[in-house]
């Protein structure tokens, strides 16, 4: 078909069968909320301007007058100072606050408003990943708004959550005035406010929770594990109360416990990149190969869009490895490390670390191959022989070391690390002793306060 | 364990400029800002078009593996949308100088396939909402 009949098809059809309204359909807000809305000061950041504008057009529709509305797109501390400067009770800031993350902005917002029903925090985040979404379990965030937007999702976020702010519930009012009393960090009162709140059974295991924090905060562990542990006998679904009490038990090195909450903790939520490290951890301290099976084929599907979280999924699947190997599963071993390089392509420590499990493991071979296709990764020279002498070292290709190790006197290595592991090698193959001490020399001249002998 | 994919909907903008006969199909190039009605706001790279200009843009979902070396004919590339629009506002970056983010209002398009797009998003986000710290 030409494509002027294609385009013409495209039009005609799109005259005949008109736009559905309703999926740009914006709610409208309660008189009450309007109303309510009139003595409100915002504050928008963000670095584009549409969104900027977009996001001050849904407040001003939400009944907040203009000149109540302030815009920022500097600098973080531009940010900070203008938190600080208009203490406003609608924040909507970008995720990624000019390279920084919000929580502090978040902090100083709960800070300056302590009461949270008169105030609300809202996000807004380019990266649309279930990963980063996740972070309103973390923290009391009222919404999360994905980039890109429609007038839809924006506005009616921002209404939904304004609205249920506005007539807010006997027990909503209750653990809010308990929590005002926990971020303006008066415990004592914190403490009998959450203490009366779990009388009231939609509270129970929230305010259990908070219980435990404040007896963190003034350092009773042994108190915070038992309120945290009340807390998850009310509700098994607290998401605050599994990630404290499974970190909390970890911490404490009662990993078997530990194990039990944090297995309920990735079965009732999905797994997240900052969990990772820990679900693995927990499952090698408890000798659950099954677990670590499985982690290695759900790590991969976790990719995220920020290089971050993919760097710690890589890092995980590593350790994966390393143990599936020292128990004899090869195959599963070498598909996690194949799956680590594909998640950090561009890390020199993965790199590094990936290749020394592999060389450490009878593949010598694979890892250099891998570190020869990968050389066009931006790393120095030195970093380059570094692995290098990792793989042999680990595979204990001694003649290589000797071989390559002559090139170190002329690399600027980091560490001391290439020295000391020809040194030891040129030890055990006796060595000639004039080659022996131009590398001894170098690393003394190199690395004058380390202890490097021979 | 429950587990749900993290690399969930997102799309990959390739655009020509009629007007100008560049175009722009670096995965990098084109990030999607706003999706409207009868219309949608990108960022792109200085220079890439002026206002006025035509331009036809290809909305590619991701996971997408093939390389693409020039703007795909109509009906290529498989599930792609194709929609044609006229540049309304320019607005300069300032936090990223070498970029614009423009505003584009759709001349021929399938309104149909456009809502199902628009809807996606919608959808995405109404999920979103339900995560919430519950009392």
């Amino acid at each position: 078909m030409s494509k002027n009949k294609k385009l013409q098809q495209i039009e005609s059809k799109t005259q005949s069968e008109g736009t559905d309204e309703n999926i740009f359909k914006i709610l409208t807000p309660s008189k009450k909320m309007l109303e309510k809305m009139k003595a409100k000061r915002a504050l928008v950041y963000h670095k584009n301007s549409t969104v900027r504008v977009a996001a001050a057009r849904a407040l001003s529709e939400l009944g907040i007058p203009t000149q109540m509305t302030s815009i920022c797109s500097g600098s973080y501390q531009d940010l900070k100072e203008e938190l600080e400067k208009e203490a406003p009770d609608i924040l909507i800031v970008s995720n990624d606050i000019d390279g920084q993350t919000f929580e502090e902005i978040l902090t100083i917002h709960e800070k300056l408003k302590s009461d949270r029903l008169e105030a609300s925090f809202f996000l807004l985040s380019e990266d649309g990943s279930l990963s980063a979404a996740l972070v309103q379990l973390d923290y009391f965030i009222d919404g999360f708004i994905v980039i890109p937007f429609t007038s839809q999702t924006l506005n009616n976020t921002i209404i939904e959550r304004l609205e249920a702010k506005s007539s807010p519930s006997k027990p909503d009012r209750i653990f809010n005035a308990a929590r005002e009393k926990f971020i303006l960090e008066d415990y004592i009162e914190a403490y009998n406010l959450f203490e009366s709140a779990c009388q009231m059974d939609e509270l129970q295991s929230m305010a259990l929770y908070f219980l435990g924090k404040i007896s963190l905060k003034k350092g009773d562990v042994d108190k915070a594990l038992e309120y945290f542990a009340d807390s998850y006998k009310h509700s098994d679904e607290n998401y605050m109360c599994l990630a404290a009490y499974s970190k909390l038990l970890m911490d404490q090195k009662k990993f078997k416990e530990s194990y039990e909450i944090n297995k309920k903790f990735i079965d009732t939520f999905p797994i997240r990149p900052k969990f990772v490290r820990q679900t693995i951890l927990l499952a090698l301290a408890n000798h659950k190969q099954d677990d670590i099976e499985e982690l290695t084929e759900i790590i991969p599907t976790l990719r995220s869009v920020s290089q971050e979280n993919n760097n710690i999924l890589a890092a995980g699947l590593i350790i994966c490895a390393k143990y599936l190997f020292e128990g004899g599963c090869e195959k599963p071993a070498l598909k996690s490390i194949r799956n680590c390089f594909a998640l950090a392509p561009d890390r020199p420590q993965i790199l590094e670390e990936g290749c020394i499990v592999l060389a450490s493991n009878g593949h010598q071979k694979k890892a250099i191959t891998i570190l020869e296709k990968n050389s066009g990764i931006k790393m120095p020279k030195s970093v380059f022989l570094q692995i290098q002498m990792e793989i042999y070292y680990h595979s204990e290709d001694y003649d290589n070391i000797l071989k390559i190790g002559q090139n170190i006197i002329n690399a600027q290595t980091n560490g001391s690390r290439c020295h000391r592991i020809f040194l030891e090698v040129a030890g055990k193959m006796k060595l000639g002793e004039n080659q022996i001490q131009r590398v001894l020399d170098d690393a003394k001249k190199k690395f004058p306060d380390e202890n490097i002998t021979y | 364990m429950k587990f749900e994919k993290m690399s969930d909907l997102r799309h990959f903008v390739l655009l020509r400029n009629d007007s100008s006969g560049t175009f722009l199909i670096s995965r990098q190039d084109v990030q999607l800002v706003e999706l409207k009605k009868e219309g949608v706001v990108i960022i792109v790279p200085k220079n890439s078009c002026v206002v006025s200009h035509n331009v036809t843009l290809c909305f590619i979902k991701l996971p997408f593996k093939e390389a693409i070396k020039q703007f795909p004919l109509p009906g290529k590339i498989k599930g792609g949308l194709e929609i044609m629009g006229r540049i309304k506002i320019i607005t300069p970056n300032e936090d990223a100088a070498e970029t614009i983010t423009v505003e584009i209002d759709y001349t021929q398009y399938d309104v149909q396939n456009w809502e199902t797009l628009v809807e996606s998003y919608i959808s995405k986000q109404t999920n979103f909402n339900k995560l919430k710290v519950k009392l």
